[in-house]
């Protein structure tokens, strides 16, 4: 039979325990539960019976520092980890092997083709949690591989999320390659997942345009009702109808607004609502000459003209 | 000493405990002895102090038990708790791999969902499958023309790391040709499951829908992957040059006030060059002269469409 070793639960005093002790297991346990900012630390020691007195960032760095010290690796907070500790291997038993990091590895970037970003953030959640306990370094990293969120702000995504839902006006703060920080009042679209990155397609009553930006590189989000209603200058959607032939039409999948409007057996039409005609146009070239644009005219004519620029980089180079 | 670099002498001695009971293999007086050959730890630890330990354990979940005298922990250290939505997560990896996965793969799988299983309080493998989300599987685009068995035997020729060769099928141009490729990965796509692999003749990778591979034969020459790769050389300008951010296998040849050159030498050429060609007219593809002319006629045709 087994023996159950140490008091029970309801008869110990601070005697009979050690708080030290206790405090670096409980980081531990913190830290197996998911990547933590030492505020978010600070705070689960605030809700705890025994540690809401050591809430200081100093007694969190030195039991971060005793676990490294005992074999425990942890990142330190870096953009690229928003900022979090995270435990990156440890010495317990819990083993992943290499073969089962490269099946996680397979699923993950195989999913990632699906294009849902919803399914891939669900994922994710599960994935860290088993890169978490996982004690095989090489293994992570190749699970870490196919990981296309890592340097998006969960909270930033679920506001963004939430301000997609019912199409809300926003200010964003965001990083642009161009004009470095700036404050964008818009209306919100939604989020979608092309190329393995998350983006936020929007409307910016700054540039009266539509937009699309890369949610990475946004670092604020405040809903704000009382922008003016700018609705009917938000007239956001083009219909184009599109022919694809050959192996195009044959492994066509319909992203979330196009419909295949008619089917024959050697070619389709697709019907797409577009947004954002540059977007559109990186969509149907790598169809090459397997696609043609029925519809309407004056975006068959821009995309001939977006053509032959390409063409022309080519040719003046040439000369 | 700044708090930066401080270490707690008692925080170490609890945690090397944690670490000895986890072996589950040591009597209280070896877990002692190995303790004080321990150069982590700086001092003799007693008896009391390891009880005094195992109540800390105790007071948050790891109970600590005796069988035969040998001290172990009733579950790992490495508990966690797993929310819904992650349960949902865990469910669709098993419900997802038993789809795609055949023999061992399907069982390394399993046992890695077990082993997890085991390290959380709120789940076990049998009940998974009852926590499947209706909407990720409504969601969910099942692979065209998926067959597990054919994706096993191209997963097991990358991991053998020799030679193949076969014959392609290009539908598109209605012709059938030869190629001989090291084998690298194999990638599920909606669409059909792809063998991305390294063609020494043209020094580049290159990807085959595998439903088109046809006469494969297993070569009895090695992969030498590691091989000098064929590199495209680009440049990217404007706005593109300031957010574009390296890949995989791409370094950064030239820097200039608008302007970048990048040289990437992992991604097959085909899905490179599509991919260059959706950045528009502020990507230009510089060298090789075979893949400018590959761009050039590619725009050509497409401008064919509609004269």
């Amino acid at each position: 039979m087994f023996q159950n070793v140490g008091l029970p639960y309801s008869e110990y005093s601070m005697k009979e325990i050690s708080l030290t002790a206790y405090r670096a297991c409980f980081i531990l346990f913190l830290l197996v539960d998911g990547p933590k900012s030492i505020d978010e630390i600070l705070r689960a020691f605030s809700s705890d019976k025994l540690l809401f007195k050591s809430c200081h960032k100093d007694t969190v760095t030195i039991s971060i520092n005793s676990l490294r010290a005992s074999g425990f690796v942890i990142e330190k907070p870096k953009p690229s980890n928003n900022y979090k500790l995270k435990l990156i291997s440890h010495p317990f038993k819990f083993e992943i092997s290499q073969e089962q990091a490269e099946l996680l590895y397979l699923i993950r970037n195989s999913l990632s083709y699906q294009s849902n970003y919803e399914l891939l953030f669900k994922l994710n959640k599960i994935f860290d949690k088993i890169t978490a306990i996982g004690n095989c370094k090489n293994c992570i990293d190749t699970i870490e591989r196919s990981n296309y969120f890592k340097t998006i702000n969960p909270d930033i995504l679920n506001s963004i999320l939430r301000l997609c839902k019912t199409k809300s006006n926003a200010r964003i703060i965001y990083n642009s390659p161009i004009n470095g920080v700036e404050e964008l009042k818009i209306k919100a679209q939604k989020v979608v997942f092309e190329n393995n990155r998350l983006y936020f397609w929007l409307y910016s009553y700054k540039y009266h345009a539509p937009a699309y930006l890369r949610i990475d590189k946004i670092t604020a989000v405040k809903e704000e009702n009382d922008i003016e209603n700018e609705n009917d200058k938000v007239s956001l959607t083009n219909f184009v109808k599109y022919e694809l032939t050959g192996e195009a039409a044959k492994k066509f999948i319909p992203k979330d607004d196009e419909i295949v409007i008619e089917k024959y057996t050697d070619r389709i039409i697709v019907r797409a609502n577009v947004i954002n005609k540059f977007n559109f146009f990186q969509h149907i070239i790598p169809f090459s000459d397997n696609c043609r644009i029925l519809e309407p005219d004056y975006i068959k004519y821009e995309f001939i003209d977006h053509i032959k620029n390409i063409m022309e980089v080519y040719n003046s180079a040439k000369q | 000493m700044p708090s930066s670099n401080k270490t707690n002498s008692t925080a170490i001695r609890v945690l090397e405990v944690l670490k000895l009971l986890d072996t589950g293999m040591l009597r209280q007086n070896d877990i002692l002895a190995n303790l004080s050959d321990n150069n982590k730890i700086d001092c003799e630890l007693r008896k009391e102090a390891l009880y005094k330990y195992f109540n800390t354990f105790k007071l948050l979940g790891i109970n600590v038990i005796k069988k035969n005298k040998i001290l172990s922990l009733e579950k790992s250290p490495i508990t966690i708790n797993l929310s819904q939505e992650e349960i949902e997560g865990l469910s669709f990896i098993m419900e997802y791999a038993e789809k795609i996965f055949v023999g061992q793969a399907k069982d390394e799988i399993q046992k890695l969902i077990n082993n997890i299983c085991r390290c959380t309080k709120n789940c076990t493998p049998e009940e998974l499958k009852n926590h499947l989300s209706k909407k990720d599987i409504q969601n969910f685009t099942s692979p065209k023309n998926y067959d597990p068995n054919l994706l096993n035997q191209f997963r097991l020729l990358c991991k053998e790391r020799q030679k193949i060769s076969f014959t392609y099928i290009n539908h598109d141009l209605n012709e059938k040709q030869k190629f001989e490729i090291e084998p690298d990965e194999v990638i599920i796509t909606p669409v059909g499951s792809i063998l991305k692999g390294y063609n020494p003749q043209l020094a580049e990778t290159q990807r085959f829908y595998i439903d088109a591979i046809e006469d494969l034969v297993q070569l009895p020459t090695m992969s030498k992957h590691k091989n000098v790769k064929s590199s495209v050389t680009f440049m990217l300008k404007g706005r593109l040059s300031h957010s574009y951010e390296l890949k995989h296998g791409e370094r950064l040849t030239q820097k200039g006030k608008d302007y970048i050159v990048v040289t990437n030498s992992e991604e097959d050429k085909e899905t490179l060059t599509r991919r260059l060609l959706r950045y528009g007219k502020d990507c230009e593809i510089i060298y090789p002269k075979i893949f400018r002319k590959r761009v050039l006629s590619n725009l050509e045709k497409i401008l064919k469409n509609y004269n």
